[in-house]
């Protein structure tokens, strides 16, 4: 089952890939405004030591896939619920990544155009590519890495010659108090997007050299935290922290006040690109991970034939989430980030770790 | 081996059909293209009068033909609507335009003096909303003449009017330095706290306003109706209160640190004569604004720092002499104080934070300004603010003593 290697380079682009995701683009900062870069700094810390515990988890039993090991730290039936209950997690997580990208680009470009049928498109190319299976996806997020990497490089020198940084939007810092930041940091931004790196433990399984696994891994959350935070900071200071917190693109807002001698003007295209390339990384990583956990469960000989089922489960699941953008939002907020995220990214994967030490202490002292 | 290139010759031509985009396709035939909107009140009810300058690109596109292009038609067209919303005018002028109204490339927003004077802080959620229009397009008011009546004015040198004004407010704000160049997004940030209240450049029509839009009024050498950028209108949350000019206005862009360049005049010599002026052109000028706060007490402490040469003369002094340009400098530095002092009387008198004081005292003392936000319009009113100005001139053109004899 575990054919398939991938290796530390392309771990670490699909992971800066998924950490920027859709973080790139929305205002996380909306508690704390202008001080959002310094969250995204001190939630970062959080991510790494989350993504320590995941790679731990693993580790501990390197030839069984993620519901494997669960099964073998909790035993089977409990290890079955357990499996069960992420099925329905990275299902759900999926579809409301599908989610807000389609709103995104219909609210933004598309306007005329059915958010089902964008959808549709866009879970038709996830499913295609996560159907090759964990290899081709990584490869494909190395190529793609760097064209982030040139359109983000290009998107950011074109803003910093066209004079529109303020850098005293981003002043003054911490003026509501320390709290804010960090409520700002570990209620929401540690959830989300660092939170949803419990996708990964899916994935961590196919790595061939779990040693430079780990490092990969902590300096891609270092490089995605890094640019999340520089990006978000230079929105603020373009847009000042009233308009950020206001609106629901605000990327796509900085750039489009780019006007280099009249003629370079209205690089929206850059974003929306960005979006798509990045939004498609974690949208079929979520993928990958419900399809192989289901796998695991359904004891499924060949994993890829799931994936067409999953796709249109997560297809129509996004559909149904929500009625309008405003209870999309909230749910986001209250379900997802008050009540899920903490659950399925923290207390399990703590919890795991937990039982399969105490276990192996209590099993060596019986020996 | 057959059914594998007919089945994948299938879906190439199936994956091509999403590619046209077809569902949110809009024709370049069925589109205008605005290049301003006017924005009036109407006098009776509430709502909204809104003035669209669409532009006729084929007219436009005929540059080199003066005479002949009366063929081709104006350069722009101006249909007006009314309701209660913009967005409601905008799509209700459908019945009046061929084309459907296309905001990408707009460029300038005027509003009409009557509805600035009652308050325009409700104006701007839809240009925030909409993802077609831009956040850099240009506000101006329109003085002493409607926003519609603007609108219609037909300029010479540069065929589309909107492209006209633009560029006068452009171009005035770099050279002259009298006028500045506000962009939404700069009114937005500031209708939202009192820290530093809205700033908008004037336009107004010189001349013959209802000849302004004919054809007629390019066939001369010297038009009887042109557009003029004049003056800073001063706003307090929202509504207009007055109207900045002259000395005052270019005080007021050197508070906000937007002097880029302009000419002062002053007096030559000690004798009263008042056609005996030296012009400076300043070409470099920098300000600074510091709070500090005593007793719990806001106070601030204006630095400017400007550079200059002198242009022209028209008194005997005698450029080469140390002295004779310390004396000018002398006079420049009390010219500049006296300017910045109007502009800081200008927004004291009215209570509104224009330069936004407010701010700069929110960067450095956080939380003396949360105690004073609420009624910041008062405490600015009163506040102690000093002004320092250091003035250099360093050059004096291509001559140094002038060939005026005394």
């Amino acid at each position: 089952m575990l054919k398939e290697k991938i290796n530390a380079r392309q771990l670490f682009s699909l992971i800066v890939l998924f950490e920027l995701g859709t973080a790139l683009v929305l205002p996380i900062g909306f508690v704390a405004h202008r001080d959002v870069w310094l969250s995204i700094l001190l939630a970062l810390i959080g991510g790494i030591l989350l993504f320590l515990i995941y790679d731990q988890i693993v580790r501990q039993y390197p030839e069984s896939t993620f519901v494997g090991s669960i099964r073998q730290i909790m035993g089977t039936y409990a290890g079955s619920l357990i499996g069960f209950l992420y099925l329905g997690f990275f299902i759900h997580n999926d579809a409301r990544v599908l989610r807000e990208t389609g709103e995104l680009l219909v609210t933004s470009a598309y306007d005329m155009t059915p958010l089902f049928v964008i959808c549709a498109f866009f879970m038709l190319t996830v499913v295609y590519v996560v159907s090759k299976g964990v290899e081709v996806l990584a490869r494909t997020g190395e190529i793609y890495l760097l064209h982030v990497l040139i359109l983000g490089g290009g998107g950011t020198i074109l803003i910093l010659c066209s004079g529109i940084v303020h850098v005293e939007n981003l002043l003054p810092v911490m003026e509501d108090g320390a709290g804010k930041v960090l409520e700002s940091a570990y209620r929401y931004i540690l959830m989300f997007p660092f939170g949803e790196m419990i996708c990964f433990a899916a994935i961590l399984p196919s790595l061939n050299r779990t040693s430079s696994g780990r490092k990969a891994g902590i300096l891609a959350l270092i490089a995605s935290g890094t640019i999340l935070s520089a990006a978000h900071a230079i929105e603020v200071s373009i847009l000042g922290s009233n308009i950020y917190g206001r609106s629901t693109f605000p990327l796509f807002l900085a750039v489009s006040k780019i006007n280099i001698m009249d003629f370079i003007q209205r690089m929206d295209g850059l974003v929306i690109l960005t979006l798509i390339i990045t939004s498609f990384f974690k949208c079929a990583i979520n993928c990958y991970a419900a399809i192989t956990v289901a796998a695991d469960l359904f004891r499924v000989r060949e994993p890829m034939k799931l994936a067409m089922p999953v796709g249109l489960v997560v297809l129509f699941n996004s559909m149904m989430t929500s009625n309008d953008w405003p209870e999309f939002a909230l749910k986001g907020k209250v379900v997802i980030m008050g009540i899920l995220l903490p659950v399925y990214s923290i207390a399990i994967p703590v919890g795991l770790l937990a039982v399969h030490w105490i276990r192996r202490s209590i099993g060596s002292k019986s020996v | 081996m057959r059914t594998r290139s007919a089945s994948s010759l299938m879906l190439i031509g199936l994956l091509l059909i999403p590619l046209t985009g077809c569902w949110n396709s809009r024709e370049l035939r069925d589109l205008s293209i605005i290049g301003a909107i006017g924005i009036d009140k109407l006098p009776d009810k509430p709502g909204y009068k809104v003035s669209f300058q669409i532009i006729n690109p084929s007219a436009v596109a005929m540059t080199g033909n003066g005479g002949g292009g009366s063929q081709a038609g104006m350069p722009v067209t101006v249909y007006t609507g009314t309701g209660s919303s913009i967005f409601e005018v905008i799509r209700k002028t459908s019945r009046l335009s061929p084309r459907q109204l296309f905001f990408s490339h707009i460029r300038l927003i005027v509003i009409g003096e009557t509805l600035a004077s009652e308050d325009l802080s409700h104006l701007f959620d839809f240009f925030e909303r909409s993802h077609e229009v831009r956040l850099t397009t240009k506000l101006v008011v329109s003085r002493g003449s409607s926003a519609e009546q603007l609108l219609q004015v037909l300029t010479p040198l540069e065929r589309i009017p909107s492209d006209a004004v633009y560029g006068k407010l452009e171009s005035t704000e770099s050279i002259w330095s009298e006028s500045m160049v506000t962009g939404v997004d700069d009114v937005i940030n500031r209708l939202i706290g009192p820290g530093k209240q809205l700033l908008i450049s004037g336009v107004r029509i010189l001349g013959d306003q209802d000849k302004g839009g004919e054809k007629a009024n390019l066939d001369k050498t010297k038009l009887p109706a042109e557009i003029e950028i004049k003056g800073i209108a001063l706003f307090k949350n929202g509504r207009l209160e007055t109207w900045l000019d002259g000395g005052k206005a270019r005080g007021a862009l050197r508070i906000q640190d937007k002097m880029k360049s302009s000419v002062v005049t002053v007096p030559c010599k000690d004798h009263d004569d008042p056609a005996a002026i030296a012009a400076i052109e300043i070409t470099r000028s920098r300000t600074k604004v510091k709070a500090t706060v005593v007793d719990g007490e806001p106070a601030f402490r204006v630095y400017v720092r400007e550079e200059g040469n002198v242009g022209e003369v028209s008194c005997a002094v005698d450029l080469s002499k140390k002295e004779a340009i310390e004396e000018l400098e002398q006079r420049w530095r009390s010219k500049t104080k006296q300017e910045i002092r109007e502009a800081i009387e200008a927004a004291q008198s009215r209570s509104s934070d224009v330069y936004g004081f407010g701010e700069v005292l929110n960067r450095s003392y956080p939380r003396t300004w949360k105690k004073l936000e609420d009624r910041w319009s008062e405490v600015f009113a009163d506040c102690e603010i000093e002004v320092h100005v250091e003035s250099f001139i360093r050059r004096s053109g291509m001559r140094t003593k002038p060939y005026i004899k005394e």
